[in-house]
């Protein structure tokens, strides 16, 4: 069996449409909208098109859910025991058993919404940062960045289920919150245990964690203002295992993502113009 | 003259042709029973693109004036590009509103501008259950989602959505009671719009 996967290999049926987030910053649109003061972005069913944004997000999380099964599901095989300890491949497992029940719980999700599987396009970032060669990075980016967002977006989604008084999409961000909050906790004890006598090793991994987090942010998607629609959830980061200030820096890498995202749709502007 | 005028003529941030739109409005008038000589002036907001879906028509004159952020027309796919099936589906609710708002029946309905959001999910309840009869591309579950989220995610909620999606001769006091009926029975606390949020009709007024 193939080890170190492709994103481009990975298995979808026909409902699937992938596109790449570089095509989103690119949109001709950003500009003109970014012009524009439509007020709070937060994910608040008061706002316009509550509907449609919670519907769109449910699906990210969905296609989100089936990489991060997929992401961990290679970190149990993609290592021999010498690389990663049989502990590490177990907590791996487990993982993916949790994964895959989100998978399921989000695809009910979607039918309670009224959301077809497939109905949004896919991006597989989140799969890509699955990818590195070296388990402590799989640790940083996938463990506590790719699932440090989770807590982030399942957060947001629990708000939004309990400000509309849906109790089933309350409950349901809830459990998978829960888990969450395990694996990032997972991946920063391994993190620490892997490289205990080996700062260099940790070092380059926290550093791919800064890129993963950034990229994660998504130019503003994610970030403390009012003009973000998820927002870093810091009291469930802090259960993760994550310090005040490591927090803080992901709260900084978000500040920069979102102007280094403006500048870009300025400057394709410029461009076009 | 043709009775649909479409604007912006031509389209310059997204794939979306005028003339397109404009022909299938014509078609989608006469499938919902638009009388021919009823006027349509459809504006598209192309810088709102998905998810931001928003849409609202007024009647003036005779005719019907219809705004649609860009995003009612947008593939989920596929940014900026054009989706017959979605155009046909919002094309189809806002005409079809629109043949209310012109109808003795709806003639005491409020602009869109002072249209609570349970008003207008028990009329676009109503819409989409006879737009389904009609034949048009409806999905029920996420209609049912949209008016669960205005009025509560309760049996009386739906009970209420299953009398609206069946009627076929409702009228605006039939929405007015059927929000009333919802809103007694609703138990959430009054949701306030977060300091500085927008309703969804500030949408066409930041145009």
């Amino acid at each position: 069996m193939r080890k170190h996967f492709p994103a481009e290999a990975l298995a979808r049926d026909e409902r699937f449409v992938r596109n790449r987030i570089e095509d989103l910053f690119g949109d001709p649109r950003n500009q003109a909208f970014n012009e524009r003061d439509l007020g709070s972005a937060k994910l608040d069913p008061t706002r316009p098109a509550a509907a449609d944004r919670a519907r769109a997000l449910m699906h990210g999380i969905f296609t989100g859910e089936i990489q991060a099964l997929e992401g961990a599901g290679r970190t149990t095989f993609d290592f021999d025991e010498t690389e990663t300890p049989f502990a590490l491949k177990l907590d791996m497992a487990r993982q993916c058993w949790d994964e895959s029940r989100h998978c399921e719980i989000s695809v009910k999700l979607g039918d309670w919404m009224g959301t077809e599987i497939g109905e949004f396009s896919e991006q597989v970032f989140l799969y890509e940062a699955a990818c590195a060669e070296d388990p402590v990075m799989r640790l940083t980016g996938v463990n506590r960045a790719l699932e440090g967002l989770a807590i982030d977006v399942f957060n947001t989604m629990k708000e939004f289920g309990e400000l509309s008084g849906d109790p089933v999409l309350e409950f349901c961000e809830d459990w998978m919150l829960a888990d969450e909050v395990t694996h990032v906790k997972m991946g920063s004890d391994w993190l620490r245990r892997l490289t205990a006598n080996d700062p260099e090793r940790r070092e380059r991994a926290l550093e791919f964690q800064r890129t993963v987090d950034k990229l994660f942010s998504l130019g503003g998607f994610r970030g403390e203002g009012e003009e973000n629609p998820i927002h870093l959830a810091r009291r469930f980061r802090e259960l993760a295992g994550f310090s005040g200030d490591e927090i803080d820096e992901i709260a900084e890498l978000a500040t920069q993502a979102q102007a280094e995202a403006e500048a870009m749709t300025e400057a394709m502007s410029a461009d076009a113009g | 003259m043709a009775r649909v005028r479409v604007t912006p003529d031509p389209f310059e941030m997204v794939h979306y042709d005028t003339a397109v739109i404009a022909a299938l409005a014509e078609t989608i008038a006469d499938r919902v029973g638009l009388p021919a000589e009823v006027a349509v002036s459809i504006e598209v907001d192309e810088v709102l693109g998905r998810p931001l879906l928003a849409s609202f028509v007024d009647s003036a004159g005779g005719g019907l004036s219809i705004w649609y952020s860009g995003a009612n027309f947008e593939d989920p796919h596929y940014p900026r590009k054009f989706s017959e099936s979605l155009a046909e589906f919002h094309l189809g609710s806002e005409l079809l509103r629109g043949a209310d708002r012109l109808s003795p029946g709806f003639s005491e309905a409020p602009p869109e501008d002072e249209l609570s959001d349970r008003w207008r999910a028990a009329w676009d309840a109503s819409v989409h259950g006879r737009l389904t009869r009609l034949g048009f591309p409806v999905r029920e579950p996420l209609c049912r989602y949209q008016f669960r989220l205005a009025h509560g995610f309760g049996d009386a909620a739906d009970a209420v959505y299953d009398r609206l999606w069946v009627g076929d001769s409702i009228t605006w006091s039939d929405i007015v009671a059927a929000c009333d009926e919802t809103e007694a029975a609703d138990t959430r606390p009054k949701l306030k719009p977060r300091p500085g949020a927008l309703r969804a009709t500030s949408l066409r007024t930041h145009a």
